[in-house]
């Protein structure tokens, strides 16, 4: 992590606070100071709504000067830390935040630059957003210069974009990750043998190749690759072809009785294409999977009645595990199909209130082991994406990162006079 | 007008331009063109290469998909499988060939039965299609949201001679998409790919991507064009003007298809290798030229040369320096030349010195006879007015008279022996105003003795006087004598020689013509040199002293004389202006 708002934090000798020191002179979009009180007023309320359990474990917040807040626990909590990457958005309508760039007047699609943003007014000064009906259409807009920065491109296009002299992709591999997410009460995959058995039944490189265009990474759980506590810690691949057909035989009331079981997606191909790799994958080992495409909020509401035996979702992962706490821990805000159990409570609780680091990193071991005891999901692949920029700007970029972070870094190439205008 | 070339020099230049140059620069300009014509064709024929076999990947690839296809549907045709079976089928078709997005099995009403997608089939039975393989037609091209050229393929389905469906396939050319990024020629050479419609569905230029999300016509395209109005299979070739920049385009097309593969090159790219060489070639030719033209020169100069030098030789004794010698060490036939010049000269000098012994021996004897009859008339007068003298039978008057007479050839005995010691040293010149008709008068008093023993009849013509000059009266005398005396013993007797005087503005002009034998005209201009005579005797030193004389008084001498009618020598002098006699001492 690294301090934005703040300058930094020290952590008090009791071990259950931090003072937070901010930075001098921040300002909200609005011309008002964010100062310590502002925060201390702010914060709490902004936690509450994102981090759910892991809430109460906040005590208090409080100025301890006019830019320092002390940040008080009730027990050791390093979701909470991770959560203060949260930004600090004035409550209203449309929230008030710090960032810099501020919507325009008037316009829900354009944004100036903030002039008042505490590292320096962005050299953008101004950022139209238009939607087109599909990538190939805002490609050929990008290509004849009428706009200057596609959002993402799938896996599919980026090969044949990646060539462009004109335009510069800027790879990265998202925070999200595919994951088979199992429903803990349904009847075909309630068995640990089965969810086992389908975890190992997965050769999770074979589908980044297969189903992703090679453009991802196969994941190894439920941790963000490149989290700190990997580090010496990288579980092993859950593929194992030996294990997933002994756990499936196992779940097998008769020796040749095929498992079925339903996957709900959503209306997207590459979703789909994931999914049908994972069913053919899953033939191989004996598994039938059908495969049911539903809409968004149909999928929502099948996912809350836990009316579903699986779920192909891609997941919010990374790069805390605050993240994938908030997803799998049950009442967590974003556990809308009821995932996972008591066993990964324990498991992301044992990380939510672990007092050190290698306390944490002992967590993390357990929750990987747990993951591959008792997979409440198949963790599939984190997907990679790319963003297009047109070369009149220099965009500052590191391999893998999104360049969405240096956006206020972004300028016209030095040869460039004027960026074009939609 | 005839070329006239005067120097061998320019006659070697010319001979090495057309026996060397000339064929140097033939050679160097079929060669060029043979390199311009022979690029050309290599690289029309290497891109037709390049395009015909894109062009045959690319039939075999859609041909090939076409047949999985078909394929696919004796597969689901006939063989009993459940609809589940169908629908695994196909979705594990639909991942094991990824150039189809989508597989849909249709009913006879057109309705979807079964299909690779998890929801809603999106593809449609084509209506448009057109066969590409037996069995399979094939929609037109599009490009689908990932700018990937996409098509239909649909087969028609039948059971006992009957509709039974149809199976459809959305087939995504991603594959001959790559294929055509594969292909580069050069750095900027692209291939692209045209519908049977004309619009782009391929391009290698990444740049020109764009124009496929565009779904540009390309029917415009020169290149396009020109295939198009071909009408056998071979491949199209043209240079054209696109983007404003010239290019070296190859179009082919796929029959099966309709579909047409272009290639494309900057010609300043396709053409630089032999740029590069025809630019070498030029400075190659432009070397040895200059090689050529330096050792012609060089050798050229080796050649000439010695021509030269003989010329400069030949010269230089021709002007008289007969010591100039030439030194030719080529070894060929002018070292021979060269010494047979150097013997030649020898020779002349050799030549020159028997002449010049010669003619010192002739000047010995001319100098030695005009001694003889220079002092043998004077001694003779002598001898007699001596001898007469001494008689006694002689009057006191004609005493004097002998007397007179010794004196006087005694005088000119002195003046002889001046005569000689003024041309080893010269006298200087004593001016007196003097009058003409006077001195002319006591010469030819003097010289009519002479000119009764020639039977030359002696005259004389005096302009009315006083004619004052400023002179030398001894010197002038002498000139007198030797023009009298020579006119005399010129003329034949019976004729006669007259000396006149006169006034001609500010001159005083002394003639003596005779009418005597006359001086060749080639020697005219000679004969007032010394030691130079028309006479038999005689030294010669006369005429060159008279001249030398009358030149130390500010005057003139010509010579006028015609061979056999006699000659007239004229001298002009300054006239003094208070004409004031002064009589020289004498």
């Amino acid at each position: 992590m690294q301090p934005s708002l703040a300058e930094g934090w020290t952590p008090q000798p009791d071990g259950r606070s931090v003072v937070v020191k901010l930075r001098p002179r921040i300002t909200f979009h609005d011309g008002s100071l964010l100062d310590s009180g502002v925060v201390a007023k702010i914060l709490p309320d902004s936690l509450k709504g994102s981090i759910g359990p892991v809430f109460t474990d906040l005590e208090r917040i409080r100025p301890t000067g006019e830019d320092t807040v002390e940040i008080t626990f009730r027990r050791p909590s390093p979701f909470l830390l991770e959560a203060l990457e949260s930004p600090i958005q004035r409550p209203g309508t449309p929230p008030v935040g710090t960032g810099p760039y501020v919507g325009a007047r008037g316009s829900m699609t354009a944004f100036d630059a903030n002039s008042g943003y505490y590292l320096g007014k962005p050299a953008i000064e101004h950022i139209e957003v238009t939607t087109y009906p599909s990538v190939r259409a805002a490609w050929a807009e990008l290509l004849r210069e009428r706009i200057d920065w596609l959002w993402e491109v799938g896996p599919d296009a980026v090969d044949s974009m990646t060539s462009s002299s004109s335009v510069a992709m800027f790879t990265y591999t998202r925070r999200y990750q595919f994951a088979l997410a199992f429903n803990p009460s349904a009847r075909a995959v309630r068995s640990r043998d089965v969810r086992s058995g389908l975890n190992a039944a997965i050769d999770r490189d074979r589908l980044v190749k297969n189903a992703l265009n090679g453009h991802g990474t196969a994941s190894v759980g439920m941790v963000w690759p490149q989290h700190w506590a990997l580090q010496n810690n990288r579980p092993k691949p859950a593929f194992n072809p030996k294990a997933a057909t002994e756990a499936l035989n196992r779940a097998r009331a008769k020796p040749n009785d095929r498992i079925q079981f339903t996957c709900l997606i959503s209306p997207d191909a590459l979703t789909e294409r994931v999914a049908l790799e994972v069913k053919r994958q899953l033939e191989g080992a004996g598994v039938d999977m059908s495969v049911e495409e539903l809409t968004q909020e149909q999928l929502l509401e099948r996912l809350g009645k836990q009316d579903y035996d699986a779920a192909l979702i891609e997941f919010i992962s990374g790069p805390t595990l605050l993240r994938p706490y908030q997803v799998w821990h049950s009442g967590a805000p974003f556990n809308w199909g009821h995932f996972g159990g008591p066993h990964i409570d324990k498991a992301l609780d044992a990380l939510r209130f672990s007092g050190s680091d290698a306390e944490y990193r002992t967590a993390v071991a357990g929750l990987n082991q747990i993951l591959a005891d008792d997979p409440p999901a198949v963790f599939l692949a984190w997907q990679e994406r790319a963003r297009a920029v047109s070369r009149r700007f220099s965009v500052p970029s590191e391999p893998g990162r999104d360049i969405l972070g240096t956006l206020r870094l972004w300028k016209p190439a030095a040869d460039t006079r004027q960026a074009s205008r939609n | 007008m005839k070329l006239r070339i005067r120097h061998i020099a320019t006659r070697f230049a010319l001979l090495v331009g057309v026996a060397a140059v000339v064929p140097l620069l033939a050679y160097g300009a079929v060669s060029l063109l043979s390199l311009q014509r022979g690029t050309h064709d290599s690289i029309v024929t290497g891109n037709a290469n390049v395009a015909t076999r894109a062009a045959e990947e690319i039939r075999r690839y859609v041909v090939s998909n076409a047949a999985l296809l078909k394929a696919l549907s004796a597969d689901l045709q006939n063989t009993g499988l459940e609809r589940r079976q169908q629908d695994q089928i196909l979705k594990n078709y639909i991942l094991e060939f990824r150039e189809f997005r989508e597989i849909t099995l249709f009913d006879e009403a057109g309705a979807p039965v079964v299909s690779s997608r998890a929801g809603k089939p999106r593809i449609v039975i084509p209506k448009n299609a057109s066969p590409v393989v037996e069995g399979v037609e094939m929609s037109p091209i599009r490009v689908d949201e990932d700018l990937l050229p996409t098509a239909t393929f649909v087969i028609r389905l039948t059971r006992l001679n009957q509709g039974a469906g149809w199976l459809a396939g959305e087939f995504s050319l991603e594959e001959m998409w790559r294929m055509v990024d594969r292909i580069r020629i050069g750095e900027h050479g692209y291939a692209m790919v045209i519908a049977p419609g004309g619009e782009l569905i391929a391009h290698g230029d990444p740049d020109k991507k764009a124009l496929v999300a565009q779904a540009r016509t390309m029917t415009a395209h020169p290149l396009v064009a020109a295939i198009r109005e071909k009408h056998d299979e071979a491949p199209a070739s043209l240079e054209y003007t696109d983007d404003g920049r010239r290019n070296l385009g190859v179009a082919t097309r796929i029959p099966a298809l309709g579909w047409t593969v272009a290639v494309e090159q900057p010609t300043s790219e396709a053409y630089a290798n032999a740029t590069q060489l025809e630019r070498q070639l030029r400075i190659a030719i432009l070397a040895a030229l200059l090689v050529m033209v330096v050792v012609g020169y060089l050798f050229g100069r080796s050649f000439i040369n010695p021509i030269l030098e003989l010329k400069r030789a030949t010269r230089d004794v021709a002007a008289g320096r007969l010591s100039t010698r030439v030194d030719i060490t080529t070894g060929d036939e002018f070292t021979d030349l060269g010494e047979s010049f150097n013997t030649m000269a020898d020779r002349l000098v050799q030549l020159q010195e028997d002449v010049k012994r010669q003619e010192r021996h002739a000047m010995f004897g001319r100098v030695a006879a005009g001694i003889v009859h220079d002092l043998s008339h004077p001694i003779q007068n002598i001898g007699n007015s001596t001898r007469l003298l001494l008689r006694d039978d002689v009057d006191q008057e004609s005493r004097d008279m002998f007397r007179r007479t010794i004196e006087r050839e005694l005088t000119t005995l002195k003046r002889f022996m001046d005569d000689l010691r003024n041309v080893v040293k010269p006298k200087p010149i004593e001016r007196f105003a003097m009058e003409v008709n006077q001195s002319v008068t006591e010469i030819v008093e003097a010289m009519r003795p002479e000119g009764d023993r020639n039977g030359v009849l002696v005259e004389a013509r005096y302009a009315p006087g006083p004619l004052v000059i400023e002179g030398d009266r001894f010197a002038l005398g002498r000139v007198y004598r030797n023009l009298m005396s020579n006119a005399i013993q010129a003329t034949a007797p019976g004729g006669s020689v007259t000396i006149a005087t006169a006034r001609v503005g500010d001159h005083v002009e002394i003639s003596v013509t005779d009418t005597g034998s006359g001086i060749p005209a080639d020697r005219l201009s000679a004969i007032f040199d010394d030691f130079v005579t028309t006479k038999r005797r005689g030294l010669g030193l006369g005429l060159a002293i008279s001249k030398r004389i009358v030149e130390q008084l500010d005057g003139t001498i010509v010579v006028e004389s015609e061979v056999g009618r006699g000659t007239a020598f004229t001298l002009r002098f300054p006239a003094r202006v208070d004409r004031t006699v002064q009589v020289a001492a004498s």
